[in-house]
């Protein structure tokens, strides 16, 4: 079962809450805790901010027995209405039922936000945070993706070798680098899809009015605001479109990310919160929707956009098409289309003249957006849909100079309708000494050309005999 | 908590952990639970590697000792063939045959000097044991608590920690924890695999965390 504990100190909860024991002084004294009945499974805390020194609330639940990252924390201070009260801690209990557990690995320490009492008179103890770990059962790097190493804003992920090293030392766990893998493979423990989707679907349930979901910085301060439920998440700078168009498509009337700090991001992501907005922006301009739907808009004045049954969830890694299919199939259009400046969706384009159908592109590409098949041929083909505009197929790419792949930010639904399709068919001749495949033709002349007439006969070798027979 | 009382604790940690790999004796057990409440008192729950410590106490104080000293056996293998999980760190280097053992021990011993530690050690004790090691860091913890209540600098010491964590433990604890919790003999070695690995990997973050703060006062 699920216990909520709720300080009642500055105000008194508007109504009496299901499930919810007040507890006074709460935030000054959080052993306070130990009133946690023994069959409590999940915990969710409601504090002051202001108020409360989260090492020492740590410290409490891990004397109850509970891991804090498990535990989730709702900021009641500006929350004095009933309805934003008692969604916010549904919102919270969702989340704390999704956490999946952390492993020694995930957890982070940190100095904790402000200077608490204790730390004053003793020796600073560190708050604990949720950090990135790499399943590396799933993680591609090995066919050469690095998506995470070049989001990373500190450097603490590096690719060496088909495999990627975590400097957790560097690390600030930021999270952006969970939003940039395209297959999930990144995870922190305190932030997953499936958590954070369960506490807007549940806040939204829980909510009778309009609502706004507006997304925090974990070390920010709410701006309250009449409708408006904060997320947290680790850092504004990790989301993208599909974040913030996610909860529209589940019925918020409005969206928003906001900074740790007025003063701006102090991991200079500023940029990439900018961006993000605008994407969104530009998305629902595309798709005919209201784009005033996000940034810090009255919420009482806008209206959900209409309910569809949605196939499956809207969280999830690349979750920006899902998103901006179901948003098209509510406004019944098929036709939209837009370019953007970072989101995570583009396409690309080959030029069948200077592609040498090495197929590296396709190698690399995590999302399979790209793929290749190489018999007596070798057949380049894309699928838009699933491209995440990492970009790596065209860092990868031994002929960019010469503009062989270039790729775009943006989607066009009338293009992800025609599916995929082939970028480009090369013939591959046969090994003479063993018949298997050589290379592709284009490369084979690409080699020959580069090496010139003074090198005819490596160059003849070359195209007759596949690497193995090379030697022989 | 005060910088000595931290180093205690983590003292009294490393004690604790590194006596669960030794024979389960009934004096051993009562005093790794008898020891639990001082470290509450050092500020236990202040770090995250408290839970996976308490549950593996709990876990230590309800078993039945006959089968605590069965999966000993079977895990560790005290007198008998090849361990399941050998509680060393040159199990985990590879090939036993290479030389590569007797290279180990060596830097080990020098290791060791170098620290000013002088650790006994006998064939069911090696100084590559975990329990030999974690009483080495033990130590060291201990030699930073006498630095503070001195008013020296314990920079010395939290180095020597450091760089044995990141050389040793951080390296092969790690692996062999996820054997334990695999083979999953004993619910009390299971949770002593996870509070070993909880208190390396948490107490490597620990001292860069504190490495990297202004030195507090005793």
């Amino acid at each position: 079962m699920t216990q909520a504990l709720l300080c009642s100190d500055h105000q008194t909860p508007p109504v009496p809450l299901d499930g919810v024991s007040l507890v006074e002084g709460l935030c000054f004294d959080p052993s306070a805790i130990a009133t946690v009945r023994d069959e409590t499974q999940h915990l969710v805390i409601g504090i002051h901010r202001d108020d409360a020194d989260l090492v020492r609330l740590q410290s409490a639940m891990r004397r109850i027995g509970f891991d804090p990252l498990g535990v989730g924390i709702v900021d009641v201070s500006l929350l004095t209405e009933p309805q934003p009260l008692v969604a916010a801690l549904a919102g919270a209990v969702a989340r704390t039922e999704a956490f999946p557990g952390a492993s020694p690995e995930q957890t982070m320490l940190v100095r904790a936000p402000g200077i608490s009492r204790r730390s004053l008179l003793s020796a600073p103890v560190p708050l604990t945070i949720g950090a990135p770990s790499i399943d590396t059962r799933a993680c591609i790097a090995d066919r050469g993706c690095r998506a995470c190493v070049s989001s990373c804003p500190v450097d603490a992920l590096t690719w060496t070798g088909g495999s990627i090293s975590y400097d957790k030392a560097a690390c600030v766990a930021c999270g952006i680098c969970v939003t940039t893998c395209p297959i999930g493979a990144v995870v922190n423990p305190t932030v997953t899809y499936a958590a954070v989707e369960a506490q807007i679907a549940a806040m939204l349930d829980a909510s009778a009015a309009s609502v706004g979901i507006r997304y925090i910085c974990r070390d920010g301060e709410s701006s309250g605001g009449p409708g408006w439920l904060d997320v947290y998440v680790p850092c504004a700078g990790m989301l993208s479109a599909g974040w913030l168009l996610a909860p529209l498509a589940m019925g918020a009337v409005a969206t928003d990310a906001m900074p740790c700090s007025e003063s701006g991001c102090p991991l200079r992501n500023d940029h990439r919160i900018a961006s993000t907005l605008t994407d969104t922006r530009t998305i629902l301009d595309a798709l005919g929707l209201d784009r005033e739907r996000v940034g810090p808009v009255k919420v009482a004045s806008l209206t959900p956009l209409p309910a569809l049954s949605a196939d499956g969830p809207m969280f999830g890694p690349s979750m920006e098409r899902q998103v901006i299919e179901y948003l098209a199939s509510i406004r019944s259009t098929n036709t939209a289309a837009a370019s953007m400046g970072s989101a995570p969706i583009g396409t690309v384009s080959i030029d069948p003249a200077t592609c040498t159908a090495c197929a590296l592109c396709a190698r690399i590409c995590p999302t399979n957006a790209l793929t290749a098949t190489t018999s007596s041929e070798v057949v380049i083909e894309f699928d838009p849909r699933l491209c995440v505009a990492c970009a790596q197929c065209v860092g990868i790419c031994p002929e960019i100079d010469r503009g062989a792949i270039s790729m775009s930010t943006g989607f066009d639904l009338a293009d992800w309708a025609r599916g995929r399709r082939e970028m480009r068919r090369d013939t591959v001749p046969a090994c003479e000494s063993c018949g298997k495949p050589v290379a592709s033709s284009a490369m084979l002349e690409r080699i020959t050309a580069m090496l010139g007439s003074e090198h005819a006969a490596t160059a003849t070798i070359l195209r007759t005999r596949c690497l193995a027979c090379r030697g022989r | 908590m005060s910088s000595a009382d931290r180093a205690r604790l983590r003292q009294g940690s490393y004690r604790l952990i590194g006596s669960g790999f030794n024979s389960p004796l009934t004096g051993r057990i009562e005093e790794t639970i008898q020891s639990v409440p001082v470290l509450v008192e050092l500020g236990l729950f202040d770090y995250s590697y408290a839970i996976s410590l308490i549950e593996y106490v709990e876990q230590l104080a309800t078993a039945d000792l006959e089968d605590l000293a069965s999966a000993h056996m079977a895990m560790f293998g005290v007198g008998a063939g090849v361990a399941s999980c050998p509680p060393t760190e040159s199990a985990w280097l590879g090939d036993p045959h290479s030389g590569a053992t007797a290279v180990l021990l060596s830097e080990l011993r020098r290791a060791y000097l170098s620290f000013g530690i002088r650790p006994r050690h006998n064939s069911s004790s090696p100084l590559d044991h975990v329990t030999v090691q974690f009483d080495v860091m033990a130590t060291l913890c201990d030699m930073e608590t006498e630095r503070i209540v001195a008013g020296r600098s314990t920079e010395r010491a939290v180095r020597h920690q450091a760089e044995f964590l990141n050389h040793h433990l951080g390296i092969w604890v790690p692996l062999l924890s996820e054997r334990m919790i695999g083979i999953n003999r004993h619910p009390a070695f299971n949770a002593l695999a996870l509070a070993t690995r909880t208190l390396v990997v948490h107490d490597r973050e620990l001292l860069g965390f504190q490495t990297a703060l202004p030195q507090a006062s005793p």
